[in-house]
C-alpha cells in the first residue's frame, strides 16, 4: 500500500515552510537594504554629524528587519522541536 | 560481528565524506564560508544532529528486510550485512572519485538488497516497503526539493527586487546562508548518521546481541555520530566542486533558497519516516534554484551525469553486494577474500584520486578570482567612501583657498589704491605690507590646496580598484 497522502503532505509542508522561511528572510534583507543613498555625509559646519543616520535607513525598517529575522529563528526552532522526539 | 560494526562505521565515515557537499557546497561556492570553516561547522552539526532523533534508524533496522523468521521472513546473518556494507563503501568511493553526488543511502540499500537476494532469496525483502519508502521517495524527493527551490528562488528575488536601481543588499544572504546550510548539516546528521545506526542495530539484532524490539543502544549512537562527523570534516572536495559550481553558478540568495528547500524537504520527509537521500534532495534543490534565477544556466550535461549516477547506484551496489554475499557464502575464507578485495580496490581508487587531487585549497579555484572581487567590496567601499569624503573636503578647501586668494588680492589692490590716492606719491608702506601678507597667506593656502589635490588624486586611485573589481564582477 503506497501512502500517497504522506507524499502529498511532504510536498505541501515543504513548499509552505520553505517559502515562509525564504519570504521572511528575504523581507528582512530587503528592509535592511532600504537606504536610498549610499550614506549622507554631514556638512563640515554640522557639529551634530553623529545624528545623521549613516545609512539613511529609517529605524522602523531596521526594527522590522529584525522582527523578520526573529520570525526566521522561530520557524527554525519550531522545526527542530518538531523533529526531536525527546521534546514531546 | 565486530568486523561488521567496524565496517559499518567506515561506511558512516564515507557517508559523511560523501555528503559534506550537500550542506556546504553552496556556501563554499558563494564564499559565504571558507572551505575549512564550512566542513568544521558541518561536522559539528552532524554530530549534534545524530543525537537528536533515532526515527529513521528504526525504519531501516525494522522495515526493509524481514528479519523475523516467524513471519515468513529470513534471518539475516552478520555476514550478509558485511557484504552489503562493503559494497556500499566501494560504491561511495567510486562515485566520489568521479565527483558524483550520488546517494550514500541508496548504495547502502542496494548493497543490502543484493546480499539479501543472494543470501536468503527473493522473500527476504519486503518489496512493498522498498517501493514505498525507498524507490518512490527517490524519485519524488528531488522533484519536491527542486520545485520548492525553484519557487523559493523566484520568491527571494521577487522580494528583494528594487525598482530604483539601488543596491539590493543581496550579498547579505551570505550570512543567511550560514544558517540555512547549518540546518542542512543538522538534518543530514538526523538522517544519514541514523542509517548506519540502523545497520549496526540490525547486525546486533541478527546476531542476537540485543532484543529485536529494543531501541538503538547509546554507544551505537555515539560512535556513529563521531564517525559521520569525522568523515564530514575530511570533506569530499570533489563532490563539493560538482555541486557548488558544476551544475549552476550559485549566488548567495539562490544558495539560501536552495539550502532552505533542502533542509525542509529532508526534515519533513524524514519526520514521516522516509529514508530518503539527502544527496538527491540537495542536487534537486540546486538544479531548481538554477532554473529559478533569471540569467543563470543549468549545465544539463553535469545534471545528466548525476542522474545516470543515481540510476546506477541501486543496481550497481546491489550487484556488488550480491557478489560479496556469494563470496561470503564460501565461509570464513570468503569473508577474508572479500575483505582483501575491498581493501585493494579502495587503495587503488585512493591512489588514482591522489594523482588529481582536489582539496580545500583548490576546490573553488576557478571562482576564487571572482569571489575575491565579491568579498572585498566591504573594505573597498569603506575606503572609497572615506576617499570620496576626503576628496570632497579637498575640493571645498581648494575653493575656499581660491576665494580667499582672490579676496586678499582684491583687498590689497583696493588698499594700495586708496593709500596711493590719499598720500599721493608716498610709497604705500603699510598697504604694501598688508598686501604682501595677504599674498603670503594666499600662497600658504595654495600649498595647502596642493596637498589636498594630492589627497584627492589618491582618493581617485583608491576608487579605481573598486571600479575594476566591479567590472570584473560584471564580466563574470
Amino acid at each position: 500500500m503506497i501512502d500517497w497522502v504522506a507524499f502529498l503532505t511532504v510536498l505541501g509542508v515543504t513548499i509552505v515552510a520553505s517559502l515562509a522561511i525564504v519570504a521572511v528572510v528575504g523581507l528582512g534583507i530587503r528592509l535592511l537594504s532600504i537606504p536610498n543613498q549610499p550614506g549622507r555625509v554631514g556638512e563640515d559646519s554640522d557639529e551634530e554629524d553623529d545624528d545623521v543616520n549613516r545609512n539613511g535607513r529609517p529605524i522602523v525598517a531596521t526594527v522590522f528587519a529584525w522582527v523578520a529575522f526573529a520570525a526566521f529563528a522561530a520557524i527554525v526552532l519550531f522545526g527542530i522541536w518538531l523533529i526531536v522526539p525527546a521534546f514531546h | 560481528m565486530i568486523l561488521v560494526i567496524v565496517l559499518a562505521l567506515i561506511f558512516d565515515f564515507t557517508n559523511g565524506f560523501h555528503d559534506t557537499a550537500n550542506a556546504m557546497a553552496t556556501p563554499i561556492a558563494t564564499r559565504a564560508l571558507k572551505p575549512r570553516t564550512a566542513v568544521a561547522l558541518a561536522a559539528v552539526l552532524n554530530l549534534v544532529g545524530a543525537f537528536l532523533s533515532t526515527h529513521v534508524a528504526l525504519t531501516i533496522s525494522k522495515g526493509l528486510i524481514n528479519e523475523d523468521p516467524s513471519g515468513g521472513g529470513v534471518a539475516i546473518t552478520p555476514e550478509f550485512v558485511f557484504a552489503a556494507v562493503l559494497a556500499a563503501i566501494i560504491w561511495n568511493v567510486v562515485t566520489w572519485l568521479f565527483g558524483l553526488p550520488s546517494s550514500s543511502s541508496h548504495a547502502l540499500f542496494g548493497g543490502l538488497i543484493g546480499s539479501a537476494l543472494v543470501g536468503a532469496g527473493f522473500g527476504a525483502i519486503s518489496w512493498e516497503t522498498l517501493l514505498d519508502k525507498v524507490l518512490l521517495p527517490a524519485i519524488i524527493a528531488p522533484v519536491v526539493a527542486g520545485l520548492t527551490a525553484y519557487l523559493a528562488t523566484r520568491l527571494v528575488y521577487w522580494v528583494t527586487r528594487r525598482h530604483d536601481g539601488n543596491p539590493n543588499g543581496r550579498g547579505r544572504f551570505k550570512i543567511a546562508q550560514i544558517f540555512s546550510s547549518s540546518l542542512v548539516a543538522l538534518s543530514h546528521g538526523t538522517n544519514d548518521a541514523q542509517k548506519t545506526m540502523g545497520i549496526i542495530t540490525l547486525v546486533l539484532i541478527s546476531a542476537g546481541a540485543i532484543d529485536r524490539d529494543a531501541g538503538v543502544p547509546f554507544w551505537v549512537v555515539v560512535s556513529c555520530a563521531l564517525a559521520i562527523a569525522i568523515g564530514t570534516y575530511s570533506g569530499g572536495w570533489r563532490i563539493i566542486k560538482t555541486l557548488g559550481s558544476g551544475i549552476t553558478d550559485v549566488k548567495p540568495a539562490q544558495g539560501f533558497a536552495a539550502e532552505t528547500s533542502t533542509a525542509v524537504t529532508i526534515l519533513a520527509s524524514s519526520h514521516l519516516g522516509f529514508a530518503l537521500s539527502t544527496t538527491q534532495v540537495a542536487s534537486g534543490s540546486v538544479i531548481g534554484s538554477g532554473l529559478g534565477r533569471r540569467g543563470s544556466k543549468v549545465k544539463w550535461g553535469t545534471a545528466g551525469r548525476i542522474g545516470v549516477g543515481w540510476l546506477l547506484t541501486l543496481p550497481a551496489s546491489a550487484a556488488v553486494g550480491a557478489a560479496f554475499a556469494a563470496l561470503v557464502l564460501l565461509g570464513e575464507l570468503g569473508v577474508i577474500i572479500a575483505t582483501i578485495i575491498g581493501a585493494l580496490s579502495l587503495g587503488t581508487m585512493f591512489l588514482v584520486a591522489m594523482r588529481n587531487r582536489i582539496s580545500a585549497d583548490n576546490v573553488m579555484s576557478d571562482v576564487a578570482e571572482a569571489a575575491e572581487a565579491v568579498s572585498l567590496p566591504v573594505q573597498r567601499r569603506r575606503a572609497a567612501a572615506e576617499a570620496r569624503r576626503a576628496a570632497a573636503k579637498a575640493r571645498r578647501d581648494a575653493q575656499k583657498a581660491k576665494r580667499a586668494e582672490k579676496a586678499a588680492k582684491a583687498k590689497a589692490k583696493q588698499k594700495a589704491a586708496k593709500k596711493k590716492s590719499k598720500q599721493g606719491g608716498k610709497p604705500a608702506g603699510k598697504g604694501a605690507d598688508k598686501a604682501k601678507k595677504a599674498a603670503k597667506a594666499a600662497k600658504a593656502e595654495k600649498s595647502d590646496k596642493a596637498v589636498n589635490t594630492e589627497k584627492a588624486d589618491k582618493a581617485e586611485k583608491a576608487d579605481k580598484p573598486e571600479k575594476s573589481a566591479k567590472s570584473q564582477k560584471g564580466a563574470r
